[in-house]
């Protein structure tokens, strides 16, 4: 009886199977057993088929796309087409929006149904108004709203909007300095993120909408950088995210955000790596993580030039992913200790970096800190 | 909460608490976007096809018969969605550089991930109705029976696959020398 019966050869190799999977009998398990004992050729054979097998069982699962859970469950909340009322709240909306891009811009915002938007200034210029416009819709997620009642509370009526509309709007006016810009409204990414209920949420909130206004922040809007940053299908998921989103509505994140030495953070394309990093996403949407952004020294530290040059280097980004570092960000005699320039000449050294995220060398980083300040 | 069993769930859903499938979703995500994944080695289209079946399981849960496992469902659709994206490609794909664990860091167990690697390359060359069964015995320890119930087919069939599968495995393994 060997492997090269045919006739033997599949009760032999059904049985190595069976065995493989843990489904033989007793008296199989013997049989194969005895087979094996007596044909080296088939015993090789059988270690092969056993070996793959446990090589299969070795590999490991791919964690699918942070964006996945959210993109599946938008679907199924996700309205299957737009009701008259909601087309009409778009329409407000969107008229809402183009009234920035006319060349008669300052009537314009004198007389908007809400001032939402509006600033002593006449914040926006009409060279930057589309980015801005497509850049705000966005954010705000005020497309498509919810239903009629929770637009009209975010927006400031539908009527008002309506006769604004008709009496200030002329089509010739309308002048976009930006097509590429103007096509993001209408692609399927923004439609997707706009349709996610809990992100409209925070275009109501009014200190979001604060934050809105803000002069650093706009300019941080009309950045081409962050617009393609604003495109990542990452960054669009961070945005959809209901502790993130809070994290936003937050006074002194706010502030943070509207730091013109922040923003201009925000715009540089490293950095914009690191925000478009799954960990440090996931670093950003932790309850402990966001207290230490809100902290007004964090805040200061992060807003801190060398601080800043620190965060863009791509080494020290990599140690910011790192779980057991993330751990030590949080504690406060430690924040200060990263903010002496000769500690963060050090950080930016690779072999330091790996000390750094030993555990027990970030205790001993903690109580030093701890000592000297 | 999550501790309910999937059939508690999908009445809950069907009852109209949407909130319970959103439960399956995090219970069930990885593993049917692993099975995609496995099938037609694509991370992108992995994720489109784990969507596409959510989604469809649940426009079609009131179709879903109670007394069979959910999962077993769950990977009907997957293993549906990922033959139909191979027969709309015709072609079985070469690995792509998306395959590697995102558990790990690129500088971690490097030797498995090339192993890994490599059998997914070889996978990638059988049948795929060898490779659906593979995965799922081995990437996702299901019985013949489950395996039956979800490819719809008798359990001697999945064995005669499987079988089959693991002598081809072995075979395009030795002759690339891995």
């Amino acid at each position: 009886m060997t492997m090269t019966d045919p006739d033997n050869f599949d009760h032999i190799f059904e049985l190595m199977n069976k065995e493989i999977d843990g489904v033989n009998s007793k008296k199989e398990s013997a049989e194969l057993k005895r087979h094996l004992q007596k044909h080296a050729d088939s015993a090789r054979y059988f270690k092969k088929l056993q070996s793959i097998s446990k090589r299969l069982g070795r590999v490991k699962a791919v964690t699918p796309p942070s964006y996945l859970r959210t993109t599946i469950v938008n679907s199924i909340y996700a309205p299957k087409k737009f009701t008259e009322a909601q087309q009409s709240v778009w329409d407000t909306v969107i008229s809402k929006f183009t009234q920035l891009l006319f060349t008669n811009k300052e009537a314009s915002m004198e007389q908007t149904p809400t001032n939402l938007f509006t600033g002593k200034k006449g914040i926006f210029v009409l060279s930057g108004a589309i980015v801005a416009v497509v850049a705000i819709v966005y954010l705000a997620g005020l497309y498509p709203p919810a239903d009629t009642e929770d637009a009209v509370g975010t927006i400031g009526g539908v009527q008002k909007a309506k006769k604004y509309r008709s009496e200030q709007i002329a089509e010739k006016d309308v002048v976009l300095k930006n097509e590429k810009n103007a096509r993001v409204i209408q692609s399927d990414k923004f439609q997707k993120l706009n349709k996610n209920d809990r992100f409209q949420k925070i275009a109501k909130d009014a200190s979001f909408q604060e934050l809105l206004k803000d002069a650093a922040f706009q300019e941080l809007l009309k950045d081409a950088a962050f617009q393609e940053l604003l495109k990542d299908a990452a960054f669009q998921e961070l945005l959809k995210d209901a502790a993130f989103q809070e994290l936003m509505k937050d006074a002194a994140f706010q502030e943070l955000a509207k730091d013109a030495a922040h923003a201009e953070l925000m715009k540089d394309a490293a950095f914009q790596e690191l925000m478009k990093d799954a960990a440090y996403q996931e670093l950003m949407k932790d309850a402990a993580f966001q207290e230490l952004m809100k902290d007004a020294a964090f805040a200061e530290l992060l807003k801190d030039a060398a601080f800043q040059e620190l965060l863009k280097d791509a080494a020290f980004q990599e140690l910011l992913k790192d779980a057991a570092f993330q751990e030590l960000l949080k504690d406060a005699a430690f924040q200060e200790l990263l903010k002496d320039a000769a500690f963060q000449e050090l950080l930016k050294d690779a072999a330091f970096q790996e000390l750094m995220k030993d555990a027990a060398f970030q205790e001993l980083m903690k109580d030093a800190a701890k000592e000297a300040y | 909460m999550n501790d309910k069993s999937d059939s508690v769930l999908v009445k809950e859903c069907l009852s109209g608490i949407k909130k319970s499938f959103e439960i399956l979703v995090d219970r069930y995500q990885k593993p049917v976007f692993n099975v995609a994944f496995r099938i037609i080695n694509n991370y992108d289209d992995a994720a489109e096809i784990a969507q596409t079946t959510f989604i469809k399981a649940f426009e079609n849960l009131s179709t879903f018969d109670t007394k069979r496992k959910f999962f077993s469902w769950l990977y009907r659709i997957a293993t549906n969605e990922s033959l139909n994206y191979l027969k709309a490609r015709k072609q079985h794909e070469l690995l792509s550089d998306d395959h590697v664990s995102h558990d790990q860091t690129p500088d971690e167990k490097f030797d498995d991930a090339e192993s890994d690697e490599q059998l997914q390359t070889a996978l990638m060359q059988l049948n795929p109705d060898y490779r659906i069964v593979l995965v799922l015995c081995h990437f996702h320890n299901l019985s013949y029976k489950e395996i039956s119930s979800i490819l719809d087919v008798p359990e001697k069939t999945v064995k005669s696959r499987l079988f089959s599968a693991r002598k081809n495995l072995k075979e395009l393994l030795e002759r690339e020398n891995i």
